[in-house]
């Protein structure tokens, strides 16, 4: 089925992220993917043996958590929801996942919870206007 | 009636903002905002003369304003309420002052990602945009 991806990450422009993304979902008819990126966890395992393991599994959590959050804005308006919780460069991954001809359309918060959240505009969303070859919405 | 803007300048990525812009309306119930905005006027030497930089910036001005009409049938096919403004400015911050309208939903651009060069950086009017604007902003390939 064709697939509207919205980047969520918990930032305020990723709620109002999401908020279009819902509407825009409904407008085409078409269902929501509710994506999420970690940034993978670089511990040797010489430092603490699972340490590695654990964070991961931190980051998993969370990663369901806000999922769950966003859901039901969803789910109120009819819109059907994937929910897509994946390891890697935020930007990269989601580009990756727009490359899919099913996917129409890619919509993010212009800011993220980055290194620099101050930032005007995050690198995520940067990277992703820059790199995606389908249309991407970014959303102050 | 809430809008999308459309940054068009005439150029193929434009244009591909414009059709994408005008899917997106169709299927939200908008309608679409041409804006094409004329950069001043740049003259490298003091000496030219006031009537020189006014028949260069009518010119201008006369370029947009047949450009603007190119899109149309195009955009016809979509049965979308299409309208065209002419601005003069910096594209990107024109843009960014007519996306704060209260009617504007959107702001679509172009651009460029034909060949190798002009894909290793993102427009330098979308990439200014993106820092300006204060409404989401639709980035077309």
């Amino acid at each position: 089925m064709r697939r509207i991806l919205v980047g969520v990450d918990g930032s305020e422009s990723c709620d109002r992220a999401v908020d279009l993304a819902v509407r825009i979902a409904q407008a085409y008819g078409v269902e929501l993917a509710l994506f999420h990126v970690s940034w993978p966890v670089f511990v040797s395992k010489a430092v603490q043996p699972g340490l590695a393991a654990e964070l991961e599994e931190a980051a998993a959590r969370r990663a369901d958590a806000l999922l769950a959050k966003y859901r039901p804005r969803a789910d109120n308006q009819g819109v059907r929801v994937i929910n897509v919780g994946v390891f890697g460069s935020p930007s990269q991954r989601l580009a990756e996942a727009a490359e899919s001809e099913d996917v129409l359309m890619v919509v993010v918060g212009s800011r993220g919870r980055g290194a620099v959240a101050s930032a005007l505009l995050g690198s995520t969303s940067r990277q992703l206007a820059h790199d995606c070859r389908k249309p991407v919405i970014v959303v102050p | 009636m809430q809008m999308i803007l459309v940054g068009f300048d005439g150029s193929e990525p434009s244009l591909r903002a414009a059709k994408q812009a005008a899917d997106v309306a169709k299927k939200m119930g908008l309608g679409v905002r041409l804006a094409c905005v004329v950069p001043p006027v740049w003259l490298p030497t003091a000496d030219i003369t006031g009537s020189l930089y006014d028949q260069l910036r009518e010119s201008q001005l006369e370029r947009a304003r047949t450009l603007l009409k190119e899109p149309l049938p195009a955009l016809k096919d979509f049965g979308v309420p299409v309208e065209t403004v002419l601005t003069e400015g910096p594209p990107a911050d024109e843009l960014a002052r007519m996306a704060e309208s209260p009617d504007v939903e959107m702001v679509a651009v172009g651009t460029a990602s034909g060949h190798a060069i002009a894909r290793v950086f993102l427009g330098s009017v979308a990439y200014r945009l993106l820092h300006l604007a204060k409404k989401p902003v639709l980035v077309v390939h």
